[in-house]
Order: C-alpha cells, then structure tokens, then sequence
C-alpha cells in the first residue's frame, strides 16, 4: 500500500509492526506453548500503542475526519479503540503473572483478533480517507503533534 | 418473528446474546471469535436490510445460531440472493432439528423479502456439513470457487509487474459514478444502489473491505472489490474473497484487471491475509482463463445454491 502524506506513511509503519508482533503471538497461542517473555513484550507494546497512537487518532485525526463528513468511521473506530482499551487492561494484568493463569490465552486471542481487525480496517478506510482529507500544510502539522 | 416447536424458540439473534453465540462456537471453531460475532451483531443492527440472523433457544439456553447476509450484485448477481455465512448448533442439541428450524427461519424470511435463492459454501472435506446441505435441499451451484495463495503467488513474482501500467488506488466515494458508468457498459444495468452499498461498506462496515481503482492517464479504466471477515463459512484463516470486478470495454486486454489483481494481492499480504478467493459463473468463460492466467486454482470448496418456492 502506498500514501502520499507523510502522517499516513508513519501510521502505516506502526501497523505493520502492530500486525507483526500480534501475528507472532497469535502463533504461539496456536502451538499451545506458553512463552512469557512474548507476552510481556506484547503488553508493553499495548501499553504505548493506546498511549500515543490511539490517544493520537482520538484527539488529532477523528475530529478532522468528522468535520469533514466522515463522523461514521471516525465513531465506528472509536468504538472499537474502547473495546481494545477493556480487552488490553485484562490482558496486561494477566499478562505479569508467571506461570500464566489460564484466563491469559482466551484474552489474548481476543485482543489479537480485535487489533489485527482493526489494524486492517484502518489501513483500508482511515489511511485512504487520510490522504484524501489532509493537504501538505496539514499533514506537517499532524507530524509535528505527533512527533511532540 | 417467534417459532415453537416442542421447546424449541427460534427468535432473531440479540446484543445480549453475544456471549452465548462466543461461548457455543468457541469449541466447534477450536478458538474464541468474540469480536467477529460481535462485529456481525453490530452490522445487523446498523443494516438490518443487509443481514439476517437467528438464535435457537430452549429454555434459557442458547443452542444454536444462523448469521445469514443478503447478495446484491456480487458476483455479477442480477437478483437478490441470501449467502448462508454460519449455521451453528450445540453439540448436545444436534440432531434434534435445531439446524433444519434454523433454516427454515431464514428460508421464512428470505420469501418475505423476495429473496429467490438461498446460497452458500462448504469445504467438500465437511462431510457432516455437506450432509446437512443435502438434508436441506441444497444443489451443486453452477459456480467454480477459485483460489490463490497471497504470499507466493504467481502474479506477485512476475519481474514486470502489470500495476506498472495503471495507478491503482483505494477506492473512494468520489468514485461512484465513475464505477457505476464502467459496471453499467459492462453489465447493461444500472447497480449504483449496490456500488454505493459496496462504497459505504469500506468505511463503515464491520468486516474489512479492499475496494481499488485503476486509472490510467487519470481516467478511471476498472476496479475490483474485495471482503474479508475472520470466521464467515467456518473459515478459522483469514481469507479475502473477490466480489466485484470490472474493467472498462475501452481498457479490456490492457492488463488493467491483472494490475487490480497485483495491488489487491500487495495490500493483503500487508495485511497479514493469506488467501484470496472468488466465484466465477460456469459460462464466464474470459473470467475463468483471467483467473486461471493469473494463478488461481480451483478451491476446496464447493459452492451450493437453494432455490426458494415462492
């Protein structure tokens, strides 16, 4: 996939490393194996992702996108951050735990299921909409929050 | 709408059943499913128009569900048809009718709806579910599924890539008329109540729909529609399945439909989608040598089509 502007560009990286890293959890979940370590690093990266990334689109880009007529996407994808925020808190508690308490591997499938999901709707509706929506002066503008 | 039959009630499916419908098909799909039932709830409630579903309880339990989604013009459909997506039921109330009353609540539906046919897929492998199908009166549909790895394929490997001879790009809703114009010299019909369905759908559907536009020298030369939803027929891997393509008569035999095809394939390995897959009509025979040309094999699944008596 390929955008123009540049804040679309950066999101996209972060998805893919979004994809990635749950695409690995989600394989060891299948093989049956408890691997902590992963798990931790998956809570961590959750951690971030909801503080900047999340919080970002919430406060920078929804906004936007509703002003612009597309409050629809803007309100399904903020439905879907609430659901991820219930799912991460659990998971993040579990996920200290070693050995894992058996509750860990149906939340984490959940929340797998829920980022890889979203992950592939964003980059199909919220990116496009992106590069559409923003010009040059604006995307700088967006990088800049995002970078502060 | 309310069926009874012994203490079986049939009823359309509610929010506040979601943790049931997770809970009874968690052990026949070997893994929870929670957000994609609970994205196909939501859609239901958003466009009821679009989807039928129904719970099965007896007494306070739930004991089986059927998720069923209205077809427009996917697939080049020239008639409103019903795609059977799950049909569910517990393993301690099977063989006991509750599948075939299912049914029989979405065939009831479907005739209110002037809906002719109900249709569906299953791997030929599901020896119980292809004994179902039969059970219910299901044929052999004259449609060929066809299949194509993502990661690998054929068309992906090609040293000169054919998206080099159009500039591929999401679809967006500026579009519309522009597809409308290319499906209506293709077809001889007027489908913008179905393209626009399909536009909305990218934005603000629950599954995740990869719909792109080729254009060449800025004119709009065809584009191609595609759906993913984890869990839709059984399916436990994600698959994208091809509903909507269509290049302009001008721009046939350009390599405008295999740089769709390229594009599609990129942005679904990207999205970590493994496989792509379509339906194409027995008699289209261009469609079919296109698909083939561009590395699809048949599936191992079979597609299967229900006539409905008026």
């Amino acid at each position: 996939m390929t955008f123009d502007r540049a804040i679309s560009r950066q999101l996209h990286e972060e998805h893919a490393a979004t994809l990635a890293l749950w695409g690995r959890v989600e394989q060891s979940l299948a093989s049956g194996a408890h691997d902590a370590a992963l798990m931790r690093e998956a809570a961590a990266a959750l951690a971030g992702e909801i503080e900047r990334h999340f919080e970002f689109e919430e406060t920078q880009l929804f906004p936007r996108l509703a002003a612009a007529g597309e409050g629809d996407i803007a309100e399904l994808l903020t439905e879907e951050h609430a659901a991820i925020r219930a799912a991460a808190a659990r998971f993040m508690a579990l996920a200290r735990d070693d050995p894992p308490r058996p509750e860990l591997r149906p939340v984490a499938f959940e929340l797998a299921e829920r980022l890889v999901s979203h992950v592939q709707k964003e980059e199909m509706a919220l990116l496009p909409a992106l590069d559409d929506l923003l010009d040059a002066h604006a995307d700088r503008e967006l990088q800049l929050a995002y970078a502060s | 709408m309310k069926r009874q039959s012994s203490a079986l009630q049939l009823r359309p499916l509610a929010p506040g059943d979601l943790d049931a419908v997770v809970a009874l098909d968690a052990p026949l799909a070997g893994r929870t499913r929670r957000a994609y039932f609970e994205r196909r709830l939501g859609a239901a409630l958003r466009q009821p128009e679009l989807h039928l579903q129904f719970a099965a309880v007896s007494g306070q339990d739930l004991v089986g569900h059927a998720l069923a989604r209205v077809l427009e013009g996917e697939f080049g459909r020239t008639r409103p048809g019903l795609r059977l997506e799950v049909i569910s039921v517990a393993p301690g109330a099977q063989r006991h009718g509750v599948g075939h009353a299912l049914h029989a609540a979405l065939e009831d539906e479907a005739r209110k709806r002037s809906i002719g046919e109900l249709r569906t897929a299953a791997a030929w492998r599901d020896h119980d579910m292809l004994r179902f199908l039969d059970f219910l009166g299901y044929a052999l549909a004259a449609g060929h599924v066809l299949e194509c790895t993502v990661r690998g394929s054929a068309l992906l490997a090609n040293p000169e890539p054919a998206r080099d001879t159009a500039d591929v790009r999401t679809l967006s809703a500026k579009d519309l008329e522009d597809v409308v114009r290319i499906d209506r010299h293709i077809t001889g019909r007027e489908r913008r109540a179905y393209m626009q369905h399909a536009l909305d759908e990218a934005l603000r559907e629950s599954g995740v729909r990869v719909s792109l536009a080729a254009r060449v020298e800025g004119i709009m030369a065809g584009y191609l529609m595609a759906r993913a939803d984890l869990g839709d027929f059984g399916r436990t891997e994600p698959v994208a399945v091809i509903d909507t393509l269509g290049v302009a008569p001008e721009y046939a035999h350009h390599g405008v439909g295999h740089a769709l095809l390229e594009q599609l394939l990129l942005n679904l390995e990207a999205l970590r989608i493994e496989r792509v897959e379509t339906v194409v009509e027995a008699r289209a025979l261009e469609l079919l040598g296109f698909f083939y040309g561009a590395g699809f094999a048949p599936a191992q699944r079979l597609a299967f089509v229900k006539p409905l008596a008026g």
